[in-house]
């Protein structure tokens, strides 16, 4: 059998590097490589803004501009190891940014348009934030009243019209050379933060390094079967790690050219944009595949989608109705994929051009191996139980030794170290592997909520609801949902003095809104009179959950074992309803 | 039914899946997510809240002439004329 690093090894010879050793940047391999080897005329970016304009950018041209941004950059003393974000719809600006930030080898990140003004503060002020490109509603509604608090924050730069204390984006980019020789990178420089959530404290930064293109590179290849001449058009919003990944870095490396939808969703107009574009290759996700479903047969029935070649998703389970509704509506089958932000690039998946496995997230590529365990503890002492054999359930489990890999969360070494035990990187995703050797997703080991395809973390919701002066405790579940997944619903107890009324009701989710914005908000929230907790005192979301549901208390052993605590059976939940 | 009866309907459907706006200072040409944090999903329970409301079906394809609360009023409107007020919520 084929050492696993050998894949790796094999894609990485078709990229350039830089000259020198051991130097990678992502930024050449995505764009400046293929106007080097004659490929600038492409198209590399087409954005279709809300009423169908399309505007083309060739690789020439992002070469150009992301050169003169890395520029800009420089000039206003940004130095490698930098953090440079961005909070902007999907403009062109956004990855020109995007590349020059790379390029300048900055670490670079995307803030999610919907997020509201905390969850903004807390992640610029984690990742101690130099740079912010903003378009300026998006800045004065999100950013403007937190950033005395942001002290790290040096400049803006402001997309759209100036606003106090900024500087003009496309004014700055205008001024400024469009040629950059890219500083000598090394493979294992930081380069790019996805945040991502997990059950408790605050939101994690998950540092990925350049040499990271090797596995954007290498499963893009494989697992979306993208080659030159495709147009490949990714769903994902750059807010979320997918729609950085596989929507801006994996298809330039690749060389195709890649669609940015502006408007929001609308059936009719995604079959449209398929079949004006000759959209080749899809990757979308569940929660949009579902939307399709519901618009009916009829619809897509009327464009000619016979362009499309491969679908894929990814974000949360595939249910197997819906890689049938794909073969009968697209004309081929959806081929669901799993990977996660710390894992950078597709781990497991149903490739293009064999048999899908409907239901099933597939199976690992050949550069991953992949594990299901059992968490023990002895002395104190995580371990790890490997599961052999056919037909086994609990945790899916990596070895970490692809290039796209995270390195750290940012600033947090304990966390880190906290997501590896034995050699092996643990998910939190609870799998069964069949006997031929493909996983399924049966749930999460944590209690994170996975809703149309975003990670969603209870606590940084529950904290925005007890800065409510009516709020005494919060618990927020995951609550299954036709259309995407599923959605957040949080219980409250209240403090004395306040009473449970839908007028409070109503209240207490538009605060949560005006803080969190409508991604992370709960959409449904409930009171009770008191909140299951263990016995040393956490509050049981599992409980919550089950009894929303209907479920059996049963379920709740092995997350309770993973607390560390048992559950205090004396203590139901009792939930009113207004 | 009475646009303004219809108005309040909306405004009172819009208010139960995002508490936090500003009614008065909506926009009515303008499209929601142009003007207010208001997601697909946000936009999806609308829909259905409003279904439920009126006891109508919409299908998912007249969804974008619903974009703003003009758009609503001007889609709704002929559906609900026969009918002289909304159905008792249950």
């Amino acid at each position: 059998m084929e050492p696993k690093t050998d894949f790796w090894r094999t894609a990485a010879q078709d990229l350039d590097g830089l000259p020198g050793d051991l130097s990678l940047n992502i930024a050449h391999e995505a764009v400046d490589r293929h106007v080097a080897r004659g490929a600038g005329e492409r198209d590399a970016l087409r954005f279709i803004d809300r009423r169908g304009v399309v505007r083309a950018f060739t690789y020439a041209e992002l070469s150009k501009q992301s050169s003169a941004f890395a520029n800009v950059l420089i000039g206003l003393g940004v130095r490698p190891g930098d953090r440079v974000f961005a909070l902007a719809p999907r403009t062109p600006e956004l990855y020109i940014a995007a590349l020059g930030a790379l390029k300048a080898r900055a670490v670079f990140s995307v803030l999610f348009t919907s997020f509201g003004p905390e969850p903004i503060r807390v992640r610029l002020l984690k990742a101690g934030v130099k740079v912010l490109v903003a378009e300026d509603t998006l800045y004065q509604r999100k950013v403007a009243q937190n950033r005395h608090a942001i002290p790290s924050l040096r400049h803006v730069l402001s997309l759209g019209a100036l606003v106090p204390g900024s500087l003009s984006f496309t004014r700055l980019l205008g001024a400024a050379r469009d040629g950059y020789t890219i500083a000598p990178t090394h493979p294992d420089e930081p380069a790019l933060i996805h945040f991502t959530s997990g059950t408790t404290g605050a939101p994690k930064a998950a540092v990925h390094v350049h040499r990271a293109v090797i596995g954007h590179y290498a499963t893009a290849r494989l697992a979306l079967a993208l080659a030159p001449g495709d147009v490949y058009w990714c769903t994902a919003d750059p807010g979320w790690v997918t729609g950085v990944s596989y929507g801006l870095i994996a298809p330039l490396v690749c060389g195709v050219t890649s669609i940015v939808d502006q408007g929001e969703f609308d059936a009719e107009r995604w079959y449209r944009i398929i079949e004006q574009e000759q959209v080749s290759v899809l990757y979308t996700s569940p929660t949009a595949i579902r939307m399709l479903m519901r618009a009916g047969p009829e619809l897509a029935a009327r464009f000619n989608l016979r362009s499309l070649r491969v679908v894929a998703s990814v974000g949360e389970p595939l249910h197997a109705d819906a890689v049938q509704w794909a073969r009968a509506t697209l004309g081929v089958p959806i081929h669901d994929t799993w990977w996660q932000t710390e894992t950078g690039a597709i781990m497991i998946a149903n490739l293009p051009g064999r048999d899908v496995i409907p239901g099933a997230m597939g199976r690992p590529l050949p550069g991953v191996e992949a594990h299901v365990v059992r968490r023990r503890e002895e002395g104190g002492t995580l371990h790890l139980d490997r599961i052999e054999g056919a037909d086994v359930s609990g945790e899916l489990a990596l070895i970490p030794s692809w290039p796209s890999m995270f390195r750290d969360y940012h600033d947090e070494p304990e966390r880190y170290a906290q997501a590896f035990c034995d050699g092996l990187y643990l998910t939190g995703d609870l799998v069964r592997r069949d006997a031929g050797g493909a996983f399924r997703f049966l749930g999460r080991a944590d209690e994170v909520i996975k809703s149309a395809g975003h990670l969603i973390g209870p606590f940084e919701i529950e904290s925005a609801l007890l800065a409510h002066p009516a709020v005494a405790e919060a618990g927020v579940i995951g609550k299954p949902h036709a259309v995407s997944g599923e959605v957040t619903k949080a219980f409250v107890t209240l403090k004395p003095g306040f009473e449970a009324s839908d007028s409070l009701r109503r209240q207490l989710i538009g605060h949560a809104r005006k803080r969190l914005g409508p991604a992370l908000a709960p959409r449904e929230l409930a009171f009770a009179d008191s909140l299951p907790h263990t016995k040393s005192g956490k509050i049981m979301r599992r409980v919550l959950r089950a009894h929303e549901l209907g479920l059996p208390l049963g379920d709740l052993s092995a997350s309770d074992a993973a607390d560390g605590a048992e559950p205090d059976a004396s203590e139901p939940p009792s939930v009113q309803s207004t | 039914m009475n646009e303004d009866v219809l108005r309040q309907i909306v405004c009172t459907a819009l208010l139960e899946i995002a508490p936090e706006v500003e009614i008065e200072k909506l926009d009515p040409e303008v499209s929601f997510h142009d003007q207010i944090d208001f997601d697909s999903v946000d936009y999806l329970n609308l829909m259905l809240h409003l279904e439920k409301v009126l006891g109508i079906h919409i299908p998912d394809s007249a969804y974008t002439r619903l974009s703003s609360l003009e758009g609503c009023l001007t889609y709704l409107d002929p559906l609900l004329a026969d009918r002289p007020q909304p159905p008792e919520e249950t």
